[in-house]
């Protein structure tokens, strides 16, 4: 049996990290919900039990609202916070959740990485060229081939990582519409 | 009901019955968890969402028995929305129904 004030102190307890604005915003809702099925003679303790779980709703507002947030300003520390605030909601989530985000990361991280080692070479090309051909014992090499070479590398490197930043930013947008569907789905269940 | 199901039509069963009038949370609740099963919890978060997008906004308005309640009323943007997922939903049961039959 739980009570209005029992169900309210439970979902303050756990929407405690919000802003001011956005925990008001959510406590005025259920109390004017409980206060309207109270005049329609309803038991508070039936409201609760309709209601469901205070923890499991305030678990699935923090989530929409760290959601939004990513969506305005999809900064890798949103995202995050949005993925682990939907992790939250259930288990099964850590997996559908976690898996495709890591996966992602790794490609953008890898891709950087290629990037940058491109434009290393280049660049260690670059002044290779101002040393003496004599200390690669390959009498073949050119130093204005070496020169160029390496300047075309490092613009390679520099094209791979910009066009990886896109490809990070692609991969943002898609996490965040995948974590709202996946908050839709889940946040459904009847207990 | 499947969860996931239940989760699609969810947003359209709120949209449109504002299309008809406005109405406040507990019986927008009451309605749809009439019709679909779920926790009456979570529809709150829902219209929350849809606010925040701007598809909804709310007003105050005293009621007879009480205190202020808060109302729901589509935007112009809601209104817009609405009418297209509804045509969306028509055609899309109209293939499925094809494909039981």
């Amino acid at each position: 049996m739980t009570t209005k004030k029992q169900f309210m102190s439970e979902l303050k307890k756990n929407l405690k990290s919000l802003s001011k604005e956005d925990r008001e915003e959510i406590i005025e809702d259920y109390e004017e919900h409980f206060d309207v099925g109270k005049k329609k003679k309803r038991t508070e303790a039936d409201i609760a039990k309709s209601l469901g779980k205070p923890k499991q709703l305030a678990k699935q507002a923090k989530a929409e609202l760290l959601v939004s947030k990513a969506e305005k300003k999809k900064s890798f520390k949103n995202i995050w916070k949005a993925i682990f605030a939907t992790i939250g909601l259930s288990f099964f989530n850590l997996i559908v959740m976690l898996g495709p985000f890591i996966a992602m990361f790794a490609i953008v991280i890898s891709f950087f990485a290629a990037g940058f080692a491109i434009a290393m070479s280049g660049l260690a090309l670059v002044v290779a060229a101002f040393l003496p051909l004599e200390f690669f014992y390959i009498p073949a090499f050119n130093h204005l081939a070496m020169f160029f070479g390496g300047i075309g590398l490092v613009c390679l490197g520099i094209l791979f990582c910009i066009g990886t930043w896109y490809i990070g930013k692609g991969f943002s947008i898609l996490t965040i519409k995948y974590i709202k569907l996946n908050i839709r789905i889940i946040s459904g269940e009847k207990e | 009901m499947d969860t996931q199901f239940k989760k699609g039509v969810l947003e359209i069963g709120v949209l449109s019955l504002l299309q008809q009038k406005d109405y406040y949370g507990y019986e927008l609740v009451q309605i749809i968890s009439k019709t679909i099963e779920i926790s009456e919890g979570t529809l709150y978060p829902l219209l929350r969402r849809l606010k925040k997008e701007g598809f909804l906004k709310t007003y105050l308005k005293e009621s007879k028995e009480g205190p202020s309640r808060k109302y729901y009323q589509l935007t112009n943007k809601g209104k817009e929305k609405a009418k297209k997922m509804k045509t969306e939903w028509k055609e899309f049961v109209k293939k499925i129904e094809k494909i039981l039959k």
